[in-house]
């Protein structure tokens, strides 16, 4: 019983990093119907910001948890602002091909600056530190970080797509790009702050990671296969989505981890491919949307 | 001094031209209706106008000001608001958020999200559902909120009465002089040519992308406008 419960608290705190990961991509898809296959590399390029921030200039994990993402978000707008607004339209090759050149041009270079070499963050004591939350079940504490991150992060995108005005703008614009325009929403505007708004989640995601595991230059692909399972289990344009099936992502990869190691990975790919067949939508799917 | 100023407006779809030399003229405050039948380019006109037509030559000005070229949005900012065919609501919000999506450009004027409900009271009540539960007339009512939402100087109304039951246009046609009251303008596409007269004051008849027919409402009989129609020359 206890050992379940280890597996189930180490898979949801893992779910949370998978969640962050999730949450841009989600975020891209539901206001611009774009699928950003740079995504796990911005993720990358967030963790190696974190790093230079965190380790290079060494003002620390917290200061490059707050500036790597800033940065990052400044980028995604002006990306999406004098590149991405240029092949978005009808046709969904041209920008399926535009970021995929965005992600081998972001690996060459984080690997001509960085090299191949593998790096991390180090974060000493709170990184093997854990806490006890019952008699023999034990969270890391820096997966409960992770986890808290996640949350707090799903529950502003969940405030800001709902409450406020750009939310409102984000899901018209979604909805109907046309009207909107005619209603007057700026929307090379709009689209840049989405972007923007989900550069600074990969920069979050990134730096997290960076702590969590070593990563290189190529570590994108990865993060970018994740993300794409848990927006599909969770369902495809909902921010809450993304944390189930982040937690759901963990948990089948803990369990699957417990039985054999070699299990981990496989038992997510299965868990996303039975849910793809059986909710084809994602658990929390949408409904109909154009 | 006229609002709105078309000049030998083309429009063109590719290689296919919707709009032959099309010119309009619109005073403040008052409502022109364009009439003809389908197809015959109403809807490409009023996109034309507001900016949803790519290809276009002829000039377009909106109080001396040019609009052709200008994006969507930076038309609607300029005074120009649109009540598409077929209403063209956001699904994914509510009634009271797709009327706050009309006051995003931020354009100072009478129209605010209180006026509009005292326009329309319906949509105060059923501000928090979704629009996709309205009736048909509300929904029109909405689509027609949240193009004020934008204060406007024009409002484009494109065929407002598709699908709707008699009396309840008749409802809706009842509350556009409170529109103009303040010098909004209207163009209203219109398939009912007997409404048409009655609601505007000036009145354009397109058949297949040329203007067959223009001038006063009352200079036209209801049998003039019917023999446009259907391709005779007007007395
Ligand atoms: N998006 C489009 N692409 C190509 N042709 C179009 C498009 N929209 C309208 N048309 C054509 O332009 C002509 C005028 O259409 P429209 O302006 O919708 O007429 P109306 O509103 O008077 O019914 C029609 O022949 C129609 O087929
Ligand atoms: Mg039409």
């Amino acid at each position: 019983m206890t050992e379940l419960m280890n597996i189930a608290v180490q898979g949801i705190a893992i779910g949370g990093l998978y969640a962050l990961f999730a949450a841009g991509l989600s975020i891209v898809f539901g206001v611009l119907r774009l699928v950003n296959l740079a995504h796990g590399d911005m993720i990358i390029l967030g963790a190696f910001t974190g790093y230079v921030v965190a380790v290079s200039a060494g003002m620390g994990f917290f200061a490059a948890l707050v500036i790597a993402p800033i940065l990052m978000g400044f980028v995604g707008y002006w990306l999406q602002r004098l590149l991405l607004n240029r092949v978005i339209g009808k046709d969904i090759l041209p920008p399926l091909l535009v970021t995929f050149g965005l992600s081998m041009m972001i690996q060459n270079a984080l690997l001509l600056v960085f090299t191949a070499d593998s790096r991390k963050i180090a974060l000493g004591e709170i990184e093997v530190a854990s806490v006890q939350l019952a008699p023999g079940v034990a969270v890391g504490s820096y997966g409960l970080i992770v986890l808290a991150v996640a949350v707090a992060l799903i529950g502003a995108l969940h405030l800001i797509f709902t409450r406020t005005a750009i939310g409102r703008a984000f899901r018209a614009t979604a909805d109907d790009f046309e009207t909107a325009r005619h209603m007057g929403i700026p929307t090379p505007h709009v689209f840049g702050l989405a972007t923007g708004l989900a550069l600074m989640a990969c920069g979050i995601a990134g730096v997290l990671l960076a702590v969590w595991t070593s990563f290189t230059p190529l570590s994108g692909t990865a993060r970018l296969l994740i993300a794409f399972e848990v927006i599909v289990i969770g369902g495809i344009g909902s921010i809450w989505g993304t944390l189930i099936g982040g937690f759901l992502l963990g948990l089948a990869q803990a369990i699957g981890g417990a039985i054999n190691p070699e299990f981990q990975m496989l038992a997510g790919h299965l868990a996303f491919l039975v849910i793809l067949v059986l909710m084809p939508g994602g658990i929390l799917a949408k409904g109909a949307r154009a | 001094m006229s609002l709105l100023q078309v000049e030998r407006l083309n429009a063109f779809y590719g290689d296919f031209q919707a709009l032959f030399d099309v010119s309009l003229d619109v005073a403040p405050g008052t409502i022109s209706a364009v009439i003809g039948p389908n197809g015959a380019g109403k809807t490409t006109l009023l996109r034309a106008i507001a900016g949803g037509v790519r290809k276009l030559d002829g000039a377009i000005t909106l109080k001396s000001e040019p609009l052709r070229g200008l994006a969507p949005e930076a038309i609607t900012r300029k005074g120009i608001g649109l009540v598409p065919e077929g209403r063209r609501l956001f699904p994914s919000l509510t009634v009271r958020e797709n009327l706050l999506i009309g006051g995003s450009p931020k354009r100072s004027g009478p129209w605010d999200l209180n006026a509009v409900h005292d326009l329309f009271p319906i949509l105060k009540e059923r501000g928090h559902h979704m629009s996709t539960e309205l009736s048909g007339g509300q929904q029109q009512m909405v689509a027609i909120g949240r193009a004020l939402m934008t204060n406007p100087d024009l409002i484009l109304c494109d065929e407002i009465s598709l699908g709707l039951a008699p009396t309840i246009v008749e409802d809706i046609y009842a509350l556009l002089p409170k529109i103009t009251d303040n010098g909004t303008a209207l163009i209203i596409v219109e398939q009912d040519v007997g409404r048409a007269l009655r609601s505007a004051t000036r009145v354009s008849c397109l058949m297949e992308g040329r203007v067959v027919l223009q001038g006063p409402a009352d200079a036209y009989s209801f049998d003039e406008v019917a023999a446009a129609y259907f391709g005779a020359p007007a007395a």
